[in-house]
């Protein structure tokens, strides 16, 4: 018979024998079959796929979804438009609204229409509350595009009243507190500028120093019912300074004067407040104090809250990076 | 003493109709254990689950499945022989009942009890093939008809070593009647005597039952489904039971040539029969899952040039030593 048709390859068949050929090819064959008996026993590696979902890696990226932050009991987007802007692909939809007693904007309708997301990520990177993460979701199917339109608020929508009536007790809170701060601060420069007359204004530039220097020993008084966070230093430090010179002209100062001191004791953060502060001066000077500050606060707020948001998901970014390492392993 | 069941049962009717009833039902639930076995063995080999969901162990899976064929519609192709046609899947299914009441399940007791069993039952198994025959040229489909020739062509080769290795035994037990060649394995099967001889008549047995790797007379990547291509619902579940049932009567020939039929320690024979005849029914389940389809020429040269000629050895050399002996 002609080489193709013998069980083995052409050069095996000359350097052995018909037996020993026999014998070695059985022994391929024992070897298989341990293959498969040693297979028969091993846990099987396949999922019963609708009951049992794989274990997704944390890299895995999906449709966006909103995150549910616990100390919230809410999503936190404010409707800044940052993630409609920025998006590719156009498939993002946000309305916001403000709601009464309640400081910051709330998105009422949050729509993406993953049909045309191209998973960049873009607009996870840019939300200043950091309220976007991927979802897990791999397996959506259906026959009309439409149905890849998810409204991501639709898991929030009950809670959405408590969430707000919450909101409303927790800026109230704060609102006062304020306040107290600003009274306690108006009753430190009053005290101030009664020292100040008591010095006697007649010498302008005696009249200068202590203003300088005075708010400045102001600030540790008025951080300490606070006790915040150290970020929050920064802008609260020109409070007081803007209400300083909020009653300059009751000292009898120069207006030129108390427009020379803010940019030298300023921190260049706090400079657009002040200058509103001194603009607005002459007309109603206690009122725009009272304004400024609660604006500068509500940024420190934003910010110490992004802070915290950047700290949890790093820390669960971690926590997942373990849990895969161990399971790895 | 051996007892049939003629001896219990006196009326001979009755007898055949009693005997026709128990084969039926045990052709029937052997064939839905093993179809459902075949899956899960094949599915854990593949590290998969396989049936689940029906049952424990997914168990009824196949009793299911049996419902979905019996609700088949039965669809006859244009032009086709229809004596032959409908009469294949009959034909198919006889000899393998026949077959199976052949065996002594214990020391007292076989349903039928001849004194040319052995010959008997490999005459019935040369019947199925006639079925497969008559299935690929009923159906008027060159692919069924390829597939009956490949059976045929296969049938007429592998017969050959099987009932030589099955003489080489005969020769030692000196009777054709299955109840004494288990009676004269006294204290050790006949494997120990004819390894070669079990191993070759496996092989064959394999061969015969059309199961893969020599399953090319079904080979579905080339005919499609060989024989029983134009065969739907339940015609194709009897040729599928006969498969499954075929599969049984070889493992029980097997079983009472080399390696002692109902015969073991402590355990009664019933259990020892089964026990073994379901271990070779495994092997054939692990075999079929681990080797790939042999091409047919490679088929034929298997047969021809290695079975065959070592199975004449083989009794050439069972002959003279049991000459010098006595
Ligand atoms: S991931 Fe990219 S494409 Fe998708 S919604 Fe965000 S910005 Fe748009
Ligand atoms: S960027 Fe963030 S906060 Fe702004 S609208 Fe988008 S999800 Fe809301």
């Amino acid at each position: 018979m002609s080489a193709d048709t013998s069980l083995v390859a052409p050069g095996a068949e000359k350097k052995r024998g018909y037996l020993a050929l026999l014998v070695a090819g059985f022994f391929t064959l024992l070897s298989g079959m341990w293959v498969t008996l040693k297979n028969l026993f091993r846990k099987p590696v396949t999922l019963r796929y609708p009951r049992e979902r794989p274990e997704l890696s944390t890299a895995f990226r999906s449709a966006i979804d909103l995150v549910d932050f616990e100390e919230l009991g809410s999503h936190d987007c404010v409707a800044c438009m940052q993630c409609v802007n920025i998006c590719p692909s156009f498939c993002i939809q946000v309305e916001g609204q403000k709601y009464d007693g309640v400081k910051r904007k709330r998105a009422t309708k949050f729509l993406v229409d993953y049909a045309l997301c191209s998973v960049c990520g873009l607009c996870i990177d840019v939300c200043p509350t950091e309220t976007l993460k991927y979802s897990k979701i791999y397996d959506e199917v259906s026959f009309e595009r439409d149905a890849f339109v998810f409204d991501l608020l639709e898991p929030f929508v009950e809670r959405e009243e408590a969430f707000l009536e919450g909101q409303r007790i927790a800026d109230a809170k704060e609102a006062e507190e304020k306040k107290k701060k600003a009274e306690a601060a108006k009753k430190a420069k009053a005290a101030v500028a009664a020292k100040k007359k008591a010095d006697g204004g007649e010498e302008a530039e005696k009249a200068e120093k202590p203003k300088a220097e005075k708010p400045k020993a102001a600030k540790p008084k008025a951080e300490a019912p606070k006790a915040e966070a150290p970020k929050a230093e920064a802008p609260r430090a020109d409070e007081p300074k803007a209400e300083a010179e909020a009653e300059a002209p009751k000292a009898e100062a120069d207006a030129p004067k108390a427009e020379a001191d803010a940019p030298k004791a300023d921190e260049p953060k706090a400079g657009k407040v002040d200058k509103a502060a001194v603009e607005a001066k002459p007309a109603e000077p206690k009122p725009k104090a009272a304004f400024a500050k609660p604006d500068s606060d509500a940024k420190a707020a934003s910010l110490a809250r992004i802070e915290a948001a950047k700290k949890r998901a790093l820390e669960k970014k971690k926590q997942a990076e373990q849990q895969a390492e161990g399971e790895g392993e | 003493m051996l007892k049939t069941l003629s001896d219990l049962v006196p009326n001979v009717f009755l007898a055949m109709l009693l005997a026709a009833a128990a084969i039926m039902a045990f052709a029937t639930v052997n064939a839905l254990f093993l179809v459902w076995l075949e899956r899960k063995v094949s599915a854990r080999m593949q590290r998969r689950y396989g049936p689940t969901v029906v049952g424990p162990f997914g168990m009824f899976q196949t009793l299911v499945d049996v419902v979905k064929l019996l609700s088949k519609q039965l669809i006859s192709p244009k032009d086709i022989d229809k004596p032959l046609y409908h009469l294949a899947p009959i034909v198919v299914f006889v000899p393998v009942v026949l077959g199976l009441s052949l065996f002594p399940i214990d020391k007292s007791f076989a349903l039928v009890d001849t004194n040319v069993g052995l010959v008997l039952v490999f005459a019935f198994a040369g019947m199925g093939f006639i079925a497969i025959f008559m299935a690929g040229w009923g159906s008027n489909n060159k692919y069924a008809l390829l597939g009956a020739m490949r059976a045929v062509a296969q049938n007429i080769a592998y017969e050959i070593p099987l009932i030589l290795a099955a003489l080489a035994v005969t020769m030692i037990a000196r009777s054709m009647r299955i109840a004494d060649i288990v009676e004269a394995q006294g204290s050790f099967p006949y494997i120990l005597v004819q390894p070669i001889g079990a191993l070759i008549y496996y092989i064959s047995a394999v061969a015969e039952t059309n199961r893969a790797p020599f399953d090319i007379p079904e080979a579905e990547s080339e005919l499609v489904a060989g024989f029983h291509t134009e065969y739907s619902g339940m015609r194709f579940a009897l040729f599928f039971l006969a498969e499954y049932t075929n599969m049984v009567i070889v493992s029980m020939v097997a079983t009472s040539l080399f390696l002692g039929g109902y015969k073991g320690p402590l355990l009664p024979g019933p259990v020892w029969f089964f026990g073994k005849v379901y271990f070779l029914i495994f092997v054939m389940l692990w075999l079929r899952w681990t080797f790939p389809r042999l091409r047919f020429d490679q088929l034929m040269t298997f047969a021809w040039k290695v079975l065959i000629p070592l199975a004449l050895a083989n009794l050439l050399v069972t002959a003279t030593v049991l000459k010098v002996m006595s």
